[in-house]
Formats: structure tokens, sequence, C-alpha cells
């Protein structure tokens, strides 16, 4: 949220290129870590909200 | 002479006081347990941000400029803002909280609670460094 949705934005820091975000994403453990990432909150959130 | 009772062949309806579904607003304490609960929309926001990125990026070099043009307008940028702040109250709450849900004993001694909350902390900070 710090880096990709304030920082990069407001102009902090440089924004990564589209080739390297692109690999880091394709990378083996980067897929691992938004494996991880996205459905743990969901169901924090999911359980909270119900 | 007794007045005679006036039947009715169906249930008569129970009294129930009404209550508002906002009453947690006026006591300090409820509202901020709901405020922190509520705090959890920002931690599924997080998620969809991500996956929003992750589909601009997989669309191209030119959706995902566009995505970095969305969040460079002001209602994206008060609305990370006010998602930081959020998860922040989030995070820290739980830290706070984490030695009352997990007791944790070691040789039949209870582990005291600063160092729970410490290592909470510490890998949250660990964490963070490693993907920043």
């Amino acid at each position: 949220m710090v880096v990709f949705a304030l920082a990069v934005p407001l102009g902090w820091v440089d924004p990564p290129s589209h080739e390297a975000l692109s690999n880091l994403v394709r990378h083996p453990i980067g897929r691992m870590y938004l494996f991880v990432l996205c459905p743990l909150p969901l169901f924090h959130f999911a359980h909270r909200f119900r | 002479m007794k007045p005679v009772p006036r039947y009715t062949e169906f249930h008569p309806r129970w009294y129930r006081c009404r209550v508002s579904t906002y009453w947690w607003v006026g006591h300090r304490r409820y509202l901020k347990f709901l405020l922190r609960e509520l705090s959890s929309v920002f931690v599924a926001y997080f998620v969809g941000l991500t996956l929003w990125q992750v589909r601009a990026l997989a669309q191209g070099p030119e959706a995902y400029e566009r995505f970095q043009q969305t969040l460079r307008s002001p209602f994206m940028l008060a609305l990370s803002g006010a998602s930081l702040f959020f998860l922040m109250v989030h995070a820290v709450t739980w830290c706070n909280l984490a030695p009352l849900a997990m007791v944790v004993r070691v040789l039949g001694r209870r582990v005291p609670d600063w160092v729970i909350a410490g290592g909470n902390y510490a890998a949250w900070l660990v964490v963070s460094a490693v993907v920043g």
C-alpha cells in the first residue's frame, strides 16, 4: 500500500518498469507470494465482515 | 364481578424494545471495536488493488500506465491514505491484542505479554523490509 498506492503515485520513488514488475510477478517466488497474499487477507476480511 | 378477558385466536405480538442499528456510535468502546472490524474492508481493498495491478500488468504496458494514472488521481490518493491509516490501525491493534489471544507457556511459565507483542511487531518489520 505504501509503495504502489502512495510512494509511486506521489512521485516519492520511481515507478518500476512494466517489464521488471512483470518478471517479478511471473517469478515462482512472486507467484507464491501473491498466492498467499491474496486469499488469506480475503478470508480474514470475510471472517470479520460476515 | 371480574372483567372477562378478551381472547383472540391470534398470538399476541411480543414486546420488543426497538434498538437502533447504530446504537454503538454513542459508545466509545464499541465504536472503537466496530471501526477495528470495519477496517478489514480496507484489507480486502488492498487485495483488490493488488489483483487490479496484476491484471494491468498482464494486459501490457499501456494498461499498466493507465493503472498508474488512475492511482495518481486525488480520489485514489485519498482512498490510499485512508486505507493505509485503517490498515495500520488493524495491524497495531492486532499486535497489541496478540498476548491475550496467544497464551504461550515455556517450561511451565507463561511467556510475558511484551515478548509476544514484540515478536509480532518484529515479524511485521522483517516482512515489510523483505517485501519493500
